[in-house]
């Protein structure tokens, strides 16, 4: 039997700060890893 | 609690950091444009090295920087989300939940064709896609407040949770306030308050809101036009006297029609409820908070356009005198669409916002509203003292710099800032926002409305409210939120999710009384609910529309003086006769002349009129069933018939004998006693019979047993100075209430001894003769303004009709001649 987690709005809003906070960390590597190749091409 | 230096430090150099240059740019977003280019230069000095971590870096750097322009997309990812899942029109479309799946669909595909082009892109543009599904997910939380809305349904845009028993509004976020309609409890009795005074006690009110420790509260104070009698458009389904509800309804028709009124109220949290009570009645006000039955027809009014006041007069005449305690028949419009004006089924409101300083745009704006259907709202906010003042003095140091500041702003902040940073001067910042509500319930009347008002406002900066902005209802709804502290991860995600706030300008504390120092107080007493009734229309200038007296069923013995042709009789008539009968009052009547104005008066009502006859013990017994039934009665005497003055009559000693001994002390249910030309039972010129000694002992006793019988006297004389004289003024003396009618100059001493403000003397006896049927009124409370006294044609023309006789009345009157 599947039981619903009810989180209040404080927990709620934690949780998706955090996941934006992931997200552009994630981003930040990501275009980094991109604008790497980009240099690579350059030289 | 003192902030320390470097918090004060760190908002004064935000606050100078947001500042926005001549050159359009915040100096954030300067410096951080420079920043970020410098930071490039250096990358590309090093042949690009630093390249990947920089280039993100800068992207970071300027998103942070240009925070303010991160609305920009954040209101388009608000706009897909209200047009998916909060339409403006609001009916149940299931198609938008699949256009929201086609839409994600679409974009996930789009993501499978990037993932064959590029796997880091791809995985680039999944990031972005769940950032986006992940702030839309807040904005869709907080708009259906957790979940627990269905936004595509009415109740769940007007922003009132439910409305308890005792009127309390409960809003959506759990906050509580109170709507109470402010009237004016100003006294004639002492002098009225100099607008120095006013000044100082709404400064220091405001000041009182500011510095709550547990946080400034708003308040928001509104200005609603009503019509009195013009929908006064009750059915008549069996309940009370057909007759009288008809003579109402004449009266009604030739009196006042389409008297507009405009009545103040204002919302509180209920935190300060004391505090704005203790307040208004500093200022000579009162403050009638609404009831739930009261709330409900404020917000029937304003969705479904039907009168507040006529809601109220109806359910009261309905109910005999009371309102039900709890309304089930719900405040909601069936339907409700957003466009150029809220839309409902049953009206259409245009809002305007004002961006014109609140006390320089109020005079127009009060203008307006005497003259459309529709509501005034301010809403006031006091900010923080020191943090507003921290604020500014960061913006003044932006301001100050050459060539990017402003140099006329540079002056402003300064000298609000020396008025907020004087501690004497009870100054604080006050945000306000003003709306101009108008309202029609077909599409021409709205036009005309809207085009009468905006003919007020041509000189004042306004700007329509529609579409989307018009949504937030709460923003001009007699309703109010307080903001309660939250976490900050609550914070930063209501900065994203939510809309941005509307403009508001910021007051100060001088300029924000300017709400209510020139308030007249409200023009109405919400008066049937409690038993008052309604007496006549105000004339005053800025008194106009209709005054309720303030006559309840405890009020005390009432002494209507006035020369003749002042309208006592015809006040008698249409105030006690016809006004308390319709309220089920036993009305017991007696004439001391032989005018048959108040016998045509009460056979209108289906009373019994008993004239003086040589069969005492028959008259007796007709003075008994009368007394005991239903009906009102009235004694009258006949020129010609009797051997006796007025007061001689043996017949008026037997009537008043009954009434006194036999029936008053069985008496159940509220009554007046009216009697007309009372001082007649005390001659000033011939000793006093035995008889009208006997009858005047009776009615003085009846004065003094007043405060145990609960019962209603009405009496009125021909001036004032006879009847205190006479023996019959030890009883009058101690008349609770007194109102008096327009008295000649001689008895300004007695009036100067009573205590009454001189420049309330002059209006009473200013004008020894004043046109027929006006006349100052002096209320219990002390409230007086010029009346009209309302008639039907009927009885204007029973007045006319009489005039002659009335001068030619003279009191002892024998037959036989």
């Amino acid at each position: 039997m599947m039981t619903r987690i009810h989180l209040t709005r404080a927990q709620r809003d934690l949780i998706a700060v955090a996941a934006l906070v992931v997200i552009l960390v994630l981003v930040f590597l990501l275009l980094g890893s991109l604008l790497g190749d980009r240099v690579v091409q350059i030289r | 609690m003192m902030p320390s230096p470097r918090s004060i430090f760190l908002a004064r150099l935000w606050a100078f950091l947001n500042y926005r240059t001549r050159l359009g740019l915040s100096w954030l977003e300067l410096l951080t444009a420079s920043g970020v280019g410098l930071l490039l230069v250096w990358a590309a000095l090093h042949g690009w090295e630093s390249l990947p971590i920089v280039g993100p870096l800068a992207l970071y750097l300027l998103c942070a920087g240009f925070y303010a322009l991160l609305r920009v997309p954040l209101g388009w990812m608000r706009a897909l989300h209200d047009w998916i899942c909060k339409p403006l029109s609001i009916k149940p479309e299931p198609w938008r939940k699949y256009l929201a799946f086609t839409i994600l669909g679409i974009a996930l595909l789009a993501d499978l064709f990037l993932v064959t082009l590029d796997r880091r892109v791809a995985a680039l543009f999944s990031l972005m896609l769940l950032a986006i599904v992940i702030l839309m997910w807040a904005m869709h939380d907080r708009a259906t407040m957790g979940g627990a809305l269905n936004l595509t349904t009415v109740a769940s845009r007007i922003p009132i949770q439910k409305i308890l028993s005792n009127g309390l509004i409960v809003q959506r976020d759990g906050t509580q306030s109170r709507i109470a309609i402010i009237t004016l409890g100003r006294s004639g009795y002492k002098p009225a308050l100099k607008p120095v005074d006013v000044a100082d006690i709404l400064t220091k009110f405001l000041a009182s809101l500011a510095q709550r420790e547990e946080g400034e509260l708003p308040i928001r104070i509104f200005w609603l036009s009503d019509y009195h009698l013009g929908q006064f458009d009750f059915s008549n389904n069996g309940h009370g006297n057909e007759e009288y509800v008809r003579e109402l309804r004449a009266l009604v028709e030739s009196g006042a029609r389409r008297a507009r009124i405009v009545m103040t109220g204002i919302v509180y949290p209920i935190q300060i409820e004391d505090q704005v009570r203790e307040w208004l009645t500093q200022l000579d006000f009162d403050l009638a908070p609404l009831g739930a039955f009261a709330v409900e027809s404020l917000l029937r009014m304003l969705f479904g356009n039907e009168s507040f006041l006529g809601q109220i007069q109806e359910t009261t005449l309905k109910a005999a005198g009371g309102l039900p305690r709890v309304a089930y028949r719900g405040y909601m419009p069936e339907e409700i669409e957003f466009g150029e004006q809220v839309q409902t089924d049953r009206n259409g409101l245009s809002v305007l916002r004002i961006n014109t300083p609140f006390h320089e745009a109020r005079d127009a704006l009060m203008r307006a509203l005497r003259s459309v259907d529709g509501m005034l709202t301010i809403t006031l906010h006091p900010l923080p003292r020191d943090a507003s003042a921290t604020q500014m003095r960061g913006r003044l140091l932006a301001a100050r710099v050459p060539g990017l500041g402003n140099a006329r702003e540079a002056q402003s902040l300064r000298s609000t800032l020396e008025k907020l940073e004087d501690r004497r001067g009870l100054e604080y910042l006050f945000e306000a926002q003003t709306h101009f509500v108008t309202s029609g319930h077909d599409v021409a009347e709205a036009q005309r409305n809207q085009n009468l008002a905006a003919a007020y406002l041509t000189a004042l900066d306004i700007k329509p409210v529609t579409h989307r902005a018009l949504d937030s209802l709460e923003n001009w709804l007699p309703v109010l939120s307080v903001p309660r502290a939250t976490s900050l991860f609550t914070r930063v995600v209501d900065w994203l999710a939510l809309p941005p706030p509307p403009p508001s300008q910021r007051l100060l504390t001088s300029e924000a009384i300017s709400v209510l120092e020139r308030e007249e107080g409200s023009d109405v007493y919400l008066a049937d609910a409690r038993g008052r009734i309604l007496l006549g229309r105000s004339v005053d200038p800025n008194k106009e529309g209709l005054r309720y007296a303030d006559f309840r069923s405890d009020t005390g013995p009432v002494l209507l003086v006035s020369d003749q042709g002042g309208g006592k009789t015809s006040t008698l008539i249409v105030w006690f006769i016809l006004r308390l009968k319709l309220l089920n009052y036993k009305i017991v009547a007696v004439n001391l002349k032989y005018s048959t104005r108040m016998q045509v008066a009460v056979e209108r009502a289906g009373g019994i009129v008993l004239h003086p006859t040589d069969d005492l013990f028959d008259f007796e017994k007709r003075v008994h069933d009368g007394l005991f039934s239903d009906r009102a009665i009235l004694y009258q005497p006949v020129r010609g018939t009797r051997p006796f003055a007025i007061a001689d009559d043996p017949c008026l000693r037997v009537f008043m004998k009954t009434f006194y001994e036999a029936w008053l002390p069985h008496r159940d249910a509220p009554a007046a006693l009216v009697i007309d030309e009372i001082h007649r039972l005390m001659p000033k010129d011939n000793p006093l019979s035995a008889n009208a000694s006997e009858v005047a002992t009776l009615v003085a006793e009846t004065f003094k047993d007043w405060a145990e019988r609960k019962l209603v006297i009405a009496a009125a004389t021909q001036t004032l100075r006879d009847l205190l004289g006479s023996n019959l003024g030890v009883a009058l003396q101690k008349f609770r209430t007194v109102a008096y009618f327009q008295v000649g100059p001689e008895d300004r001493e007695m009036l100067i001894e009573k205590g009454y403000e001189p420049t309330l003397i002059d209006m009473i006896i200013g004008a020894r003769r004043r046109p027929r049927g006006f006349c100052v009124l002096i209320m219990p409370d002390g409230f007086y303004t010029t009346m009209k006294v309302l008639v039907t044609p009927e009885e204007k023309e029973i007045i006319q009709r009489l005039d002659v006789e009335e001068t030619s009345d003279v009191t002892p009157q024998l037959a036989f001649r």
